[in-house]
């Protein structure tokens, strides 16, 4: 069966060509010619070895492919012989897939759009290092007394305009 | 006409037939691709020059037919050669395409002395 077949190699197929000039040129001494002119006859009426070189590694990919097609053709026909589990599997994707739709188009809308500013690729997130002990609601480094916004704020040149949200937990 | 023109045609000429005459030669016993290409030659009355790279081209196909195999062996000089031999399945598509060729020559052959007749005609 052609699926076991061990695949041949590019190394086999040259030894091959080679192989043949040596049998064309032996051939072509024994008809009378010369050493030379036989050797270089052999060649000329083999043409091109690079082209059939090339066509001999084309065609194993063309082979690789053709294979693949064939799996492929057999999945989907063995799909169609239990369509019980096709359904199930189907179903299972497109319940998943809707699922996760559903959620990151909510997330996007209310999370990641929803922020009133005009370029966003542009919005920094500030926190600090070194924060004064006990002044921070939840976390030290990224909370922000009122003063210190107010401050940050009314700060001229550094940034355009500066926002402070809440938690909502 | 130039020698270019020449050997398109004989390629063109051949690519149809030259599975054909691959499994043709093979009939009578195994042959590495050397023997082939001359055996085709020789026959034909050098009337097919077959160019030998091109020759390997349609051996790789009809080994992954899988209508004929190949095995390394010794030629009748002691050189090291790859013999190809028809399987089962070769000889079958021997016997087929044979068919078919003669009955597409015997329909190119009406066909063209039909012209033949009608323009004696006119």
């Amino acid at each position: 069966m052609s699926i076991f077949r061990r695949k041949r190699t590019a190394k086999d197929f040259a030894e091959e060509i080679l192989a043949h000039i040596e049998l064309e040129a032996e051939e072509l001494r024994r008809e009378g010619l010369s050493e030379e002119n036989a050797r270089w006859n052999a060649r000329r009426t083999f043409g091109s070895v690079r082209r059939a070189q090339e066509h001999f590694y084309m065609r194993s990919r063309w082979v690789w492919l053709d294979k693949w097609l064939r799996d492929l053709k057999h999945g989907f026909r063995s799909l169609l012989e239990s369509p019980g589990f096709t359904i199930t599997a189907i179903l299972t994707l497109a319940l998943g897939m809707g699922a996760n739709t559903a959620v990151f188009s909510v997330m996007n809308a209310v999370l990641l759009r929803s922020l009133p500013v005009a370029d966003a690729d542009r919005v920094v997130y500030l926190r600090t290092t070194n924060p004064p002990r006990g002044t921070g609601t939840i976390d030290n480094h990224e909370t922000f007394s009122y003063p210190v916004y107010d401050a940050l704020r009314k700060q001229k040149g550094g940034m355009s305009a500066v926002i402070a949200y809440v938690p909502l937990s | 006409m130039s020698t270019r023109e020449n050997n398109d045609e004989r390629i063109a000429l051949l690519q149809g037939t030259l599975d054909l005459l691959i499994l043709k030669s093979l009939v009578f016993g195994s042959c590495h691709g050397q023997g082939i290409a001359r055996s085709i030659q020789r026959q034909s009355e050098d009337v097919f020059l077959v160019e030998h790279g091109s020759l390997y081209v349609a051996l790789q196909r009809l080994e992954d037919k899988n209508w004929i195999r190949a095995k390394w062996g010794v030629s009748e000089n002691n050189r090291k050669a790859r013999f190809y031999s028809l399987t089962e399945k070769g000889r079958e598509q021997l016997h087929e395409k044979t068919g078919e060729w003669r009955r597409l020559t015997r329909a190119v052959g009406l066909i063209l002395d039909g012209n033949r007749a009608q323009s004696e005609e006119g």
